[in-house]
């Protein structure tokens, strides 16, 4: 390796890094011992540990206790300018997808709900909420596994008007947008979404089996129909090591 | 009764709210920046054919109004102005550069430090920037400021050979996308990966940031108008400072 301006375990982390990326070693893969990638990279032992170090703070591996490193789990993929709905999202991931209803009740919008689904759609002058503060909505809570893990709380608020009928059994443990589209014919067509990062409370930490206070991925949209009407307010908690959002302008 | 010499020293002197008039006018047509000192009581009350008294009134009103800062001892100054929450639905889509024209258009100054720069090589730059293995990397390590405070660190890598005096830019003031663009090679396609993460403690250090306080993570490759990659950027932004903001379809 030539003399460079970067330290020797920041450049052998990206080598490493370019290993996993390329698929010579793939999830879940063991990474050879530091031993070896010692030798392999003629440096010192402690050298690669840092190096080592430097991905598991990046969270592209794991340290398992006395069995080496492991390739972390890949997370799950927002298309950043395409909306979908969670359990597609996950289903092309190749991972299999549960979620569980916590709650689900018929009330007036909560007024706090009315400002914020207001506040995002008076971001652009094509779309409009129409919302008064007498309507109705579904306020549906449920918990999302990937893999038999809580990966994230959805809450979600969605217009009674439009949707009457709505049933506990219509939302457990399948898609709301499959759901909305097979029983009400709504296509879900467009979202405006905000992504930031919270703390969890005591509930979140609970329910996604975290300390309190961790921080955690706030993901909330308004979304509208084929037909431009607003048909749903979320607010989710997720937990961030586990997606990613992403947008490709170009083929490569 | 009021004498003669009095009315017409009324008529003349300037009110507290006529210079605070003038000063806030200037200061909105840009003649006082934000972060810039006011000419001193004395010069004012001169320039206005007034007392110090009445200059001091004026600013004590624009600092009720929240436009100027006085500081005992040291003057007055026109108030920077409030980063608030950088709202962005992508870093990159402005022509003078993500970061720098974030900052600008909420009207804060964007500066960088330069912690790192210079050629390197390795498998992992080449294959984002799809070179031959052994090709020759820019590395560019900045801190990103908004009036001098960090917002964002921002690990940028491009081909070295496409950028051939780069190294005598000076970052700390210039636009990198700027620099690009002079040399045809402006990124205006981008595939990106957007994460929440935590960072290290060195790079919280850079950036000042409280532990706990997570980042956005941008990864971005940048392409030119002939669909080549001209950069590899890894941007951190403070989660409070920014605002990630989505319209899909």
């Amino acid at each position: 390796m030539r003399k460079t301006i970067l330290t020797k375990d920041v450049l052998i982390s990206r080598e490493i890094e370019y290993m996993i990326e390329t698929g010579m070693f793939g999830e879940g893969d063991k990474l050879p011992s530091e031993r070896l990638l010692a030798d392999q990279f003629n440096v010192q032992r402690g050298t690669i540990r840092n190096a080592l170090q430097l991905l598991i703070d990046r969270g592209l591996i794991e340290a398992r206790d006395r069995s080496g490193y492991y390739v972390a789990a890949s997370r799950i993929r927002f298309d950043k300018d395409q909306y979908n709905s969670r359990r597609n999202i996950i289903k092309q991931s190749g991972k299999e997808a549960f979620v569980k209803l916590l709650s689900f009740e018929k009330t007036i919008i909560p007024g706090k709900v009315l400002e914020k689904a207001e506040e995002m759609s008076a971001e652009d002058n094509s779309v409009r909420s129409e919302l008064s503060p007498d309507v109705h909505v579904y306020r549906i809570m449920r918990l999302r596994f990937i893999d038999g893990e809580p990966i994230a709380i959805e809450r979600t608020n969605i217009q009674c008007d439009l949707t009457p009928d709505l049933k506990e059994e219509d939302v457990h443990d399948q898609s709301i947008y499959k759901m909305l589209n097979d029983k009400y014919g709504i296509k879900m067509k467009r979202a405006y979404t905000r992504i930031t990062a919270v703390y969890a409370n005591g509930l979140e930490s609970e329910l996604l089996n975290i300390d309190m206070k961790k921080p955690v991925m706030r993901y909330e949209g308004i979304v509208f129909d084929s037909e431009g009407r607003l048909i749903e307010y979320y607010d989710d908690i997720l937990l961030k090591e586990k997606v990613e959002f992403f947008s490709n302008e170009v083929d490569v | 009764m009021k004498s003669m010499s009095d009315e017409t020293k009324e008529k003349k002197k300037a009110t507290a709210s006529e210079v605070a008039c003038q000063i806030r006018s200037q200061i909105e047509e840009g003649i006082f920046r934000p972060g810039e000192k006011l000419p001193s009581e004395r010069y004012l009350a001169n320039k206005y054919g007034t007392t110090r008294a009445t200059v001091q009134y004026a600013f004590q009103k624009l600092a009720k109004e929240d436009i100027v800062v006085r500081s005992h001892g040291a003057g007055t100054f026109v108030k920077e102005a409030d980063l608030g929450r950088l709202e962005f639905r992508r870093l990159t889509d402005h022509i003078d550069g993500g970061i720098t024209s974030l900052v600008e258009r909420v009207g804060g100054v964007a500066s960088s430090i330069v912690l790192t720069k210079g050629i390197i090589t390795g498998s992992f730059f080449t294959h984002k920037l799809q070179l031959e293995e052994d090709a020759p990397v820019y590395a560019l390590h900045r801190v990103r400021c908004g009036n001098g405070i960090p917002v964002a660190l921002e690990y940028t890598y491009v081909p070295a050979e496409l950028f051939e005096d780069i190294d005598t830019v000076d970052f700390a003031a210039n636009s990198l996308y700027q620099y690009m663009d002079s040399k045809n090679h402006m990124p205006i396609r981008f595939n990106e990966i957007i994460q929440i993460v935590e960072i290290i403690e060195r790079e919280r250090t850079y950036m000042a940031l409280p532990e706990n306080v997570p980042v956005y993570s941008c990864k971005f490759i940048g392409f030119d108008k002939d669909n080549r990659v001209v950069e590899y950027t890894e941007m951190f932004a403070r989660c409070d400072m920014f605002e990630l903001n989505l319209d899909s379809r």
